[in-house]
């Protein structure tokens, strides 16, 4: 049996719905996806679907920005770009999130090397 | 937190425009994307298609999630309620009446009783000794109390000769002037 795909936690695709396009620009819904997936190297459950609602989440917020344009292989498709705004927001959320995952990794750490009896 | 406040109000505005989900449109281009690879991939086009609908998970959630993140989704709630619930109250005439006649009696009795004992014993008149106060009035006025006038000329015969009262006044009691 294949072992079970990692659960994504609130926000978190979000964040990596803007880090990917502040890394590869602008891209329609399913590039994004695909991209998602591939760089999580298939650990984690994406329901394609939801990054719809995250994509409308992070428009309303003004942090990305979206156009309709035709694909490489002349579909018309909505294409979406992260804003400067988007950016700085970026930054800040990963900041946050790697200062969160340092402490989980601290705290777990210490309890391996028998800080729990 | 700028963010936050610029989300409410494009939540507002998709609310009150009311445009046409575009997202419709996306979704269903993402699936032609994800079908042709699968077909690339070497699968029939049946099953391309198959995969590519496992693989977005659901299209009417995925539409309904989008939606939520969009409007107003309480406001929608609530205004559908109020629609069902009108819609209920038309249905049910004679529920309605007797639910709107109950309401409306102890409403209006409630509003009586209330001005009676505000006026009468939360709100006293705005002079001290207030029960030393009277009216002068002839009897039996015919268009009731508030009809009864005297003349300037009345009120000063009543100050000079007034002996019963500690003081006795008058007030002009019409809004314009040309009495």
């Amino acid at each position: 049996m294949v072992e079970l795909k990692l659960d994504l936690l609130q926000g978190t695709l979000d964040l990596m719905v803007l880090q990917t396009l502040a890394t590869i620009g602008s891209q329609h819904g399913y590039g994004i996806a695909r991209r998602i997936e591939q760089v999580s190297g298939d650990e984690i459950l994406l329901n394609q679907g939801t990054i719809y609602a995250s994509l409308v989440r992070l428009q309303q917020r003004g942090w990305i920005a979206a156009e309709w344009g035709t694909s490489d292989n002349n579909r018309k498709a909505k294409f979406y770009s992260i804003t400067r705004r988007g950016r700085k927001q970026l930054v800040a959320d990963t900041a946050h999130w790697q200062r969160l995952t340092s402490v989980m990794g601290r705290v777990l750490a210490m309890a391996q090397q028998g800080g729990i009896r | 937190m700028t963010g936050g406040l610029r989300e409410a109000l494009n939540r507002l505005r998709s609310f009150f425009r009311r445009e046409p989900l575009d997202q419709d449109m996306d979704m269903a281009t993402h699936l032609d994307f994800a079908t042709e690879e699968n077909v690339n991939l070497g699968m029939p086009q049946k099953e391309a298609r198959r995969r590519a609908l496992i693989r977005f998970g659901g299209v009417q959630q995925a539409k309904e999630r989008q939606r939520e993140a969009r409007g107003l989704p309480w406001l929608d709630v609530l205004l559908q309620d109020l629609r069902y619930t009108l819609r209920t109250l038309r249905r049910d005439r004679s529920f309605t009446l007797i639910a709107v006649l109950i309401l409306g009696l102890g409403i209006g009795a409630n509003i009586a009783v209330f001005s009676v004992v505000n006026t009468i014993l939360l709100r006293p008149l705005p002079f001290h000794d207030p029960q030393q106060l009277v009216r002068i009035l002839t009897k039996n006025p015919k268009g009731g109390e508030s009809s009864m006038t005297y003349t300037a000329d009345a009120v000063d015969e009543f100050q000079k000769r007034n002996s019963s009262f500690q003081e006795v006044t008058g007030y002009f009691a019409f809004s314009s002037s040309e009495n």
